[in-house]
């Protein structure tokens, strides 16, 4: 088989989300999938930049190996916080995943031209919303080849 | 002509039956008797007749004469007929007699005389030479008729039709929707022309601040006008017009220095020598008026009468003006109600659903992790609030696609109906493969519209034709008819139907035909296809009887 396949999970997600029962419900669908590993939480722009250049309280923070992005964020909104992480050369190759409620075109188009590695709308039932996650997951954490750190 | 009556008389038929040759007393009484008739006819025409020499000098002048000029005989005979001529007429005399002299005749010329107390009077002339025995021409006859009367006539017709054609005019101008600045100008012009008015005004009254706006100034009054302020003049309302606007009145003078009911005019303001101005009312309410001053002549009745009647007419204009405004201001209120209402439907279905989805996400997970570890009671009403978050769901998603027809339209284009089949029948392939349904379809047009809505409209009819199926596999057919103006599209199904009682209601919102447990459904995807096919300028009916299938037609017309 593929290494890249078989490869442990890389372990550490950041998911950047403001809605503290969609993290709960992200987690979730993690933990039923068993590819939950370490999902480091912010819960705003800025602080999701801080944490990825180890700034202030997140001096100690680990190097994520994939950033769940919702749009609609305090203090620095999600286009924002992609287009800094796209032309930050030391964080542009971490795969972004754009995770919102909008399914305005407007959006997706800004989004993938600002560098998102992938755009996916939350879908509205539960079950849905798990597969997605878990789909998600398994892709950009196993299936999906990744520079090495 | 001055003349003696012969004394005697004899009887001149009782000697031509004699006949014996006439004496020569008798051919001179019959010549004096001959003479006294025509100079009783001349004496007793109604028209002027004169001679004079051909230098001008009055010889003879009858009582018909006397009747039109005002002067006797004695007071005539022997000046010269100069006496008769006005100013700016002078030229006639030398002409007439110059003809006359070559012997010409002048035939009913028509023209101004000056009676002796100085009153013009229109007359018809006819000039002839006078001639002696030897046949020179000596002198001129002047018969002469006074046609005042009938030239008054046929000026107050004129002028009556001079009204008419203005009144025409204005009227269509008015049907042709012209807008109020243009009918104040043509109303200007035609008040300017009929009373050879030179400067005047014409302008309504703001209903809303009760100023006074002339739309219309003759445009050398702004040129001519020094007043410092223009816009000034018009707040509080001044002297003759003024009294007009308050008083509600015409207003008709020839002398303003005069009348009381001046006020002067302000430095600088063209001085005003003759004033006429009648208000434009709406029953009892001044809506504007008509202003016009210094005619080159004095200002008359029939002036003030035609002004009137353009004040009238003014009135009806501005009453237009207003209704118009009005109209406009309701379509515009409307339009942003309408556009409100939308904007609230998008935004609100669009922002419940994040919530929603968390309550539906959390119940459904405590059914998940929960489902036996509760007691039944639990059990049912976690499947309560499942169901009802789930239909919730749906509701909310209907009428985000229902606000969506106006709020996300895309612009109008070409739209392949074939594909947009296709791609309708693929979002509904899940639900066709499970009923075992068969979609046919004849060959389908290009339409203008757009893409995403047509093929919305044909999911949601088509997936309508699944839903409601009667106990055969739903056949759907989808058929095009070309008609005059546009095409006609129609589903039809095998499935329950629908009762005639409720073909209307089923494209209002929420509307549900059969119960619950029947049929899953929110009750808004007709109401999302009428909105669909109006917004394309169609119309959406149904065709159907309970039990025997139904046939939704729609038309898409051209464009």
């Amino acid at each position: 088989m593929d290494e890249a396949i078989c490869a442990k999970p890389r372990d550490v997600m950041l998911i950047v989300e403001d809605s503290a029962s969609d993290v709960r419900l992200i987690k979730e669908c993690l933990r039923e999938s068993g590819t939950l590993g370490e999902a480091s939480v912010v819960d705003d722009g800025a602080a999701a930049m801080a944490f990825l250049r180890r700034q202030g309280a997140y001096a100690d923070a680990p190097r994520p190996a994939l950033i769940l992005l919702d749009l609609n964020l305090p203090k620095m909104n999600g286009r924002e916080v992609l287009a800094q992480v796209k032309s930050d050369a030391d964080l542009k190759r971490i795969p972004v995943v754009i995770l919102t409620s909008s399914d305005a075109d407007e959006d997706v188009v800004t989004c993938y031209e600002l560098g998102a590695n992938c755009y996916v709308t939350k879908p509205i039932g539960l079950d849905e919303f798990a597969r997605v996650i878990r789909s998600l997951a398994a892709f950009w954490l196993t299936v999906a080849r990744l520079p090495e750190e | 002509m001055p003349h003696a009556k012969t004394p005697e008389r004899t009887n001149t038929g009782a000697e031509a039956h004699t006949g014996k040759p006439p004496s020569i007393v008798h051919l001179l009484e019959e010549a004096a008797e001959a003479v006294s008739h025509l100079a009783c006819i001349v004496e007793t025409s109604d028209d002027s007749i004169i001679s004079k020499t051909l230098d001008g000098t009055i010889l003879t002048w009858n009582s018909g004469a006397q009747r039109i000029y005002g002067y006797t005989a004695e007071e005539a005979v022997g000046r010269p007929i100069t006496i008769l001529i006005p100013d700016g007429h002078e030229e006639e005399m030398p002409d007439t007699l110059e003809a006359i002299r070559r012997g010409e005749r002048i035939d009913h010329f028509e023209t101004k005389r000056v009676r002796k107390d100085g009153v013009l009077i229109d007359v018809s002339l006819t000039v002839s030479p006078i001639r002696n025995a030897k046949g020179e021409i000596t002198g001129a006859s002047s018969i002469a008729r006074d046609i005042t009367d009938r030239k008054r006539a046929e000026q107050a017709l004129a002028w009556e039709s001079d009204i008419n054609r203005a009144m025409a005019d204005l009227s269509g101008a008015l049907l042709a929707s012209a807008q109020i600045d243009d009918i104040s100008i043509r109303v200007l012009a035609h008040a300017k022309s009929l009373t050879s008015s030179k400067y005047g005004f014409v302008g309504y009254i703001d209903p809303e601040t009760g100023f006074w706006i002339p739309t219309t100034m003759s445009y050398n009054v702004w040129d001519e006008c020094l007043v410092e302020n223009k816009k000034l003049v018009f707040r509080k309302f001044g002297g003759m017009w003024g009294w007009v606007l308050d008083n509600r009145e015409p207003l008709m003078t020839n002398s303003p220095a005069l009348d009381e009911r001046s006020t002067g005019v302000p430095e600088g303001h063209v001085p005003i020598e003759r004033f006429l101005a009648a208000p434009a009312m709406l029953g009892d309410e001044l809506v504007g008026m008509v202003a016009l001053a210094n005619p080159v002549r004095d200002y008359e009745e029939r002036d003030m009468s035609a002004v009137k009647r353009l004040a009238e007419f003014y009135a009806l204009a501005v009453q237009r003006m207003r209704a118009e405004q009005e109209l406009a201001q309701r379509a515009e209120s409307l339009a942003r109600s309408n556009g409100d209402l939308q904007q609230f439907a998008y935004v609100a279905s669009h922002d419940l659903q994040e919530p929603l989805r968390m309550v539906a996400s959390y119940v459904r997970l405590l059914q998940q992790r929960y489902q036996d570890k509760l007691d039944e009671d639990a059990n049912t009403f976690i499947d309560y609030a499942v169901d009802g978050a789930s239909r919730m769901q749906d509701l909310i998603t209907g009428l985000l696609d229902y606000s969506r027809v106006s709020a996300c339209s895309e612009p109008f284009a070409p739209v392949e109906c074939e594909a947009a089949l296709d791609a309708a029948l693929a979002n509904l392939r899940v639900s066709i493969d499970e009923s075992g349904a068969v979609v046919t379809h004849d060959p389908l047009p290009t339409v203008t519209g757009d893409r995403l809505q047509i093929t919305q409209l044909l999911q949601n009819l088509i997936g309508n034709a699944v839903k409601y199926r009667g106990t055969d596999p739903p056949r759907v057919h989808v058929s095009c008819q070309r008609e005059e103006d546009g095409c006609v599209f129609c589903v039809r199904d095998n499935g329950v139907g629908i009762a005639p009682e409720n073909r209307e209601r089923i494209f209002r919102m929420f509307e549900r035909i059969g119960t619950e447990s029947q049929r899953a459904g929110t009750g808004i995807g007709l109401a999302v296809c009428k909105r669909i096919v109006e917004r394309h300028g169609g119309r959406i009916w149904v065709e159907s009887e309970a039990g025997r299938g139904s046939m939704f037609c729609f038309s898409i017309p051209e464009r």
